[in-house]
């Protein structure tokens, strides 16, 4: 694997930062990978447009920041509009279809929907919906290893909410997405 | 006017009072209802001569007698009586870290190991590494999380964390535990910085070692808070009034930032100076590996106490190093220290060698050691015609850009400032007599590319690249200024 740049996008308190630093931990600290995260907020402790930036490397890694996308995360519409149009050919791209409704044609990426929020608040908590996406992000492109993001996960959250946060992991690990329309979608 | 309950003594006192509310007066606002922070207060049924219900006192023993509801009534309709302070109440000693967030752990030392860690965080640990064990600050985006996390870390190490009501005052904070012997250091951002400068400048003239770290946003004013920029360079040199020498470091990744606030701290131990760490947003909020060796694999430079006897001692004598020697606080040194011009005993002299003496010793105790201070790094230097010299986030980004210019057949050197200042005048005087020129990118209208112009001339140009902050450079510019002083040596 060669330099990857994955974003994730949404909106402040998401948890999209977080999500980053765990896939961040886990290829840096335990898959014996280069990781560069870095993240771009507004002044709102919540509801502000918000994204971070991961780059993953096997050398070391110069330029930090992510201006075309390997791998694109959206958690909201307004991160979805704005980032899809550095995401690369073939790039991938990975949205939470209830919160990302007006699609654009997607024939260029392979794209793939998960209703991560809607899985989270069937668990219980719609706080872990970054996780079951981070769950459904490493199955679909395989960035880490599993037991590297279960390790990373397990050192990242608070001791009481540990438990909740690796079962969101597992649905969204083995969420299976449905076929992709092969139209497009509607816009 | 009542106060809250006084420390005295082991124990705590409080204070015993009445709230006299006259109620003829009231026209029932409900302002001392809603106002009160524990809800001593509530509304009567009853109804005063005006027809108003006037408040009644429901939770007397709520009462702390703050005096708000005294202050915030409209009709001076209601008052606070204080008694002597008769009560004492029983000391509750908690060590402070007990109210912490539960979810981090304690750690009662210098942290070892690898981590996935943010620069600002890896800043904080490189500063609990050197030995600081003071800080004072104001909180700012984007040095907040260094705040943040040593008055997390702080009471842990027995250190003390001080937020304070400004940066005008944190900086004063500093120097002040640097003199009581302790390492200190603050971190801010442009406007902190700009309220610190009076005080730095009085840092520089006491002679006060502490670290101050810059973590650079999109400036001028308020600018952009959560965004980088690198347009304080030329602050950290000549921003407080005078001439003084000035020690800036500018790290290019989190374990970067470890590693140089170590450094900062000794350098500002030798040389007895507030030092500055240059970062920027991008350094400061990436997360990336950062490895921290064990506590006795890092160098560390303690500060140099007098040998001299109490009846010797002169505070600011110079032996051979050009930097005075420490009294250690409460061994019976007489000590004196001011902003104003001052002679060995640090007594005001307000004569004309004596200015001479102490500020061109100010500047040459860094000048004269620049060898030992400055740190540059270069690639491919020899045989280049273009130098890129660039510092701090912008070293990494042009990365790509040379490497596009190389593969066209251009012969590029790269220069990275480490040391921004000291200036490496010398290196860049010698190399601009073998070079067609230099390029200088930076998150600036042009600072530090003005510093390399006048070193190169006349004999190399010098083209900067620049940009107002809040993004990155455009690498198709870089190339294209590689380019142009490459083919302007034909």
């Amino acid at each position: 694997m060669s330099e990857l740049r994955v974003k994730f996008s949404g909106y402040g308190g998401q948890g999209v930062i977080l999500s980053a630093y765990i896939v961040g931990k886990a290829t840096a600290i335990y898959d014996g990978k280069q990781a560069s995260m870095t993240q771009a907020y507004g002044p709102e402790a919540r509801g502000g447009a918000c994204s971070s930036q991961l780059v993953i490397d096997k050398k070391a890694i110069n330029y930090p920041l992510v201006d075309t996308t390997d791998i694109l995360v959206a958690l909201s519409q307004a991160g979805y509009d704005k980032f899809l149009p550095d995401l690369k050919n073939k790039g991938t791209l990975l949205y939470d279809n209830d919160l990302v409704s007006v699609v654009q044609d997607h024939s260029k990426y392979n794209a793939l929907a998960i209703p991560a929020t809607r899985l989270a608040e069937e668990l219980g908590k719609r706080i872990v919906a970054n996780i079951v996406m981070v769950g459904f992000v490493i199955a679909q492109t395989k960035l880490a290893s599993r037991e590297s993001m279960l390790r990373a996960i397990k050192e990242s959250v608070p001791a009481k909410f540990i438990d909740l946060n690796l079962k969101a992991f597992e649905v969204g690990f083995n969420y299976k997405p449905s076929k992709r329309r092969k139209s497009g979608g509607k816009k | 006017m009542a106060s809250h309950a006084k420390p005295a003594g082991s124990g705590t006192k409080r204070i015993k009072g009445k709230i006299i509310i006259l109620e003829d007066r009231c026209k029932g606002c409900d302002f001392c209802v809603e106002h009160c922070p524990r809800d001593v207060l509530g509304i009567s049924t009853q109804f005063n001569e005006k027809g108003y219900h006037p408040p009644e006192v429901i939770n007397e023993e709520n009462c702390t007698f703050c005096g708000l509801c005294e202050r915030i009534c409209p009709d001076f309709a209601i008052y606070i009586t204080t008694e002597e302070e008769v009560e004492e109440v029983k000391p509750e000693v908690k060590k402070v870290y007990a109210n912490r967030n539960k979810n981090l752990p304690i750690v009662k030392s210098t942290m070892k190991g690898e981590f996935f860690m943010q620069g600002d965080i890896a800043c904080a640990e490189g500063a609990i590494a050197a030995g600081c064990r003071f800080f004072g600050g104001y909180p700012i985006t984007p040095a907040s999380e260094i705040a943040e996390r040593m008055a997390y870390r702080l009471p842990m190490l027995d250190g003390v964390f001080i937020q304070f009501e400004d940066e005008i005052a944190s900086m004063a904070s500093i120097i002040g535990a640097s003199f009581a012997g302790m390492k200190s250091f603050t971190a801010t951002s442009g406007p902190g910085i700009s309220l610190m400068t009076e005080n730095i400048g009085l840092g520089m003239m006491m002679e006060a070692p502490c670290v101050v770290v810059n973590v650079q946003r999109g400036s001028p004013s308020t600018g952009l808070p959560t965004s980088w920029g690198q347009s304080d360079m030329m602050q950290a040199k000549w921003g407080s009034h005078g001439d003084y020498g000035s020690i800036s470091l500018c790290p290019k990744s989190p374990q970067e930032i470890f590693d140089l606030t170590i450094r900062a701290f000794n350098l500002a131990e030798k040389y007895r100076l507030p030092v500055f760490i240059m970062t920027d947003a991008i350094v400061g909020h990436m997360t990336e590996k950062v490895v921290i060796p064990p506590v006795e694999e890092i160098e560390i430079f303690d500060r140099k106490y007098t040998n001299k006897s109490t009846d010797k001692y002169l505070p600011y004598e110079i032996g051979k190093s050009m930097i005075p020697d420490f009294a250690k606080a409460g061994d019976g040194y007489r000590y004196h220290t001011t902003g104003l011009t001052h002679d060995e005993r640090g007594y005001p002299d307000m004569t004309e060698q004596c200015q001479k003496s102490v500020v061109t010793r100010l500047v040459e105790k860094i000048t004269k050691n620049i060898d030992d201070i400055m740190m540059i790094e270069e690639i491919d230097i020899e045989g280049a015609d273009v130098i890129v010299v660039c510092y701090g986030i912008t070293a990494r980004t042009v990365i790509p850009a040379i490497e596009k210019a190389k593969k066209k057949g251009i012969k590029v050197g790269y220069m990275r400032l480490i040391t921004v200042w000291p200036f490496p005048e010398q290196r860049i005087k010698e190399l601009s007599r073998k070079c067609a020129g230099f390029v200088v990118p930076e998150l600036n209208l042009g600072q530090i590319a003005l510093e390399v112009e006048r070193c190169a001339f006349p004999d190399a140009r010098t083209k900067g690249v620049t940009h107002a902050g809040g993004g990155i450079h455009d690498f198709n510019d870089i190339v294209k200024a590689i380019e142009e002083v490459a083919h302007g040596k034909k």
